[in-house]
């Protein structure tokens, strides 16, 4: 929460407003595994899906914050990134995403059905050898979604996969690590180190796993089933810090109660 | 094996010779050094830069590593930044990658090569700010990690601290990462009290100068130079 010298809404008020908007509020899905999984064609078919049953439903897309997407494009082009910016920029679209898309949506009852998540970002900075704590930081507040599916496929029919329609391209085949020249080769290195971190965060973060060499009819209907059986996790118990954050943020929502500057400070003290 | 060696030593002792010549006229080696200057406005931190260039004396001038040399902050400034402001650790973020982007290829470079860089802004513009904003400073050290500590920190001369209450800093004027996040966000949201906001930085570098963290432009800043 803040405290510094904003005009501060009062955190009882927010807290009220929070679990008021508990049961009224949408989900968040997130869809995660390695390049070439199966996660963008059971997103599709899933968004469809829950429209069918009467959700309303919004996509949320990795890195593709106004703010930070032409930068990284062009540093990207430019191979100019190092790992430490890619994790910061990243971020720093992340949270514009999450206080002007995700948020809002949610707040709204909708559904929103994320293309990669926070996990991507985990797996991938790990990957690239920076420190998972260092990140974590980075992405703080963190906001958890009710439900993470994950779709398992080794590296070798992930690197197959995107093979098959294109050559990976630069920073997607970790070519800025691996140091080595031929991007197929080198994205099947990165996905492999990939799929180890992907692999630990499932355990903490109880990822539902679904098996990406199935057909794609047979994981959409895994996905239905895992979904009508899930529930969802509480804001007030995982994500309080995050939405009371974004709440205290917003102008029609902040009390007009301000904290004093330091002058009126000064003159309080006089 | 051991004739190869020998041979291999000869012109060695002969550069040793020369070596020995110009070490009869020492010049002084070039010692890397690492300069923050921070500030809560652009003017006052040019200013102070060139002050600080001055004091260093030496052969060759310091380096100079400024603010937003990655661009970052103009793309959001030319891509209609003003309409969607970020949220405030959105512009944090944004800091830390331009300071990577400035450790990468000005900084680290400049001090490979035995330079002198001064660092205008460095980390502490970033974390009074993002304290003034009421983010958590644990969160703002640990981002900030990966940056080198400084040989020196100063603290750019600002001028009278305002009391206006009308205090405020134009978008479109805005050259310093303070005050360009400062009218960004003010711009877009209520909550934003640009006279606050300063007089908030301020308050964090006068604890920082209180703790001896940062220095003023002065003599003692002189003589804390000279002892380096």
């Amino acid at each position: 929460m803040t405290a510094g010298v904003l005009t501060q809404a009062d955190p009882r008020h927010l807290r009220t407003l929070l679990q008021a908007q508990e049961k009224k509020r949408g989900f968040l899905i997130a869809f995660e595994g390695p390049d070439g999984s199966g996660k963008t064609t059971q997103r599709k078919l899933f968004k469809t899906w829950l429209r069918s049953v009467g959700h309303e439903v919004v996509t949320f897309k990795w890195n593709e914050s106004p703010v930070v997407k032409p930068l990284l494009r062009a540093r990207k082009l430019a191979h100019s990134l190092s790992p430490e910016e890619y994790c910061v920029l990243s971020a720093a679209g992340f949270r514009q995403q999450l206080e002007q898309e995700i948020l809002p949506a949610l707040w709204d009852g909708k559904t929103v059905l994320a293309d990669r998540y926070l996990f991507t970002a985990f797996a991938r900075d790990a990957a690239r050898g920076l420190e998972l704590g260092w990140i974590m930081n980075a992405y703080l507040p963190l906001f958890w979604p009710d439900m993470v599916f994950y779709f398992e496929i080794d590296a070798a029919l992930s690197s197959q996969r995107v093979s098959a329609s294109r050559k990976p391209k630069y920073y997607e085949a970790g070519q800025d690590i691996t140091n080595i020249s031929d991007p197929i080769r080198s994205h099947r290195a990165f996905v492999a180190r990939m799929i180890q971190e992907y692999d630990a965060l499932a355990k903490i973060f109880q990822f539902l796993k679904v098996d990406g060499r199935q057909s794609i009819y047979e994981q959409h209907r895994e996905i239905r089933k895992l979904f009508m059986l899930s529930h969802r996790r509480r804001w007030a118990e995982w994500n309080t810090d995050a939405v009371l954050t974004w709440l205290s943020s917003k102008d029609e929502i902040a009390s007009v109660q301000s904290a004093p500057t330091s002058q009126e400070k000064d003159q309080q003290d006089s | 094996m051991r004739s190869q060696v020998s041979k291999a030593r000869q012109p060695a002792k002969k550069k040793t010779s020369k070596t020995a010549k110009i070490n009869r006229n020492p010049r002084p080696a070039p010692k890397a050094r690492l300069f923050a200057l921070e500030g809560a406005g652009e003017s006052e931190i040019s200013q102070a830069a060139s002050r600080l260039a001055a004091l260093c004396g030496g052969p060759e001038r310091p380096g100079c590593s400024r603010w937003d040399a990655s661009n970052t902050f103009l793309e959001l400034r030319l891509t209609g930044g003003k309409r969607t402001a970020p949220p405030v650790r959105t512009l944090l973020l944004l800091y830390a990658s331009d300071l990577l982007f400035r450790l990468r290829w000005e900084i680290r470079p400049a001090l490979a090569q035995g330079r002198t860089v001064i660092a205008a802004p460095y980390v502490e513009t970033a974390i009074a700010f993002g304290q003034a904003a009421g983010l958590p400073m644990d969160w703002l050290e640990e981002l900030f990690s990966f940056a080198p500590r400084p040989d020196l920190a100063f603290r750019a001369k600002e001028k009278a601290r305002p009391k206006d209450k009308q205090f405020g800093v134009r978008f479109k004027s805005a050259a310093g990462f303070v005050e360009f996040c400062t009218a960004l966000m003010a711009a877009n949201s209520t909550q934003w009290n640009p006279l606050a906001v300063r007089n908030a930085v301020l308050d964090r570098f006068d604890h920082l100068e209180d703790t001896g963290k940062l220095h003023r432009l002065g003599k003692k800043a002189h003589k804390a130079l000279q002892a380096l």
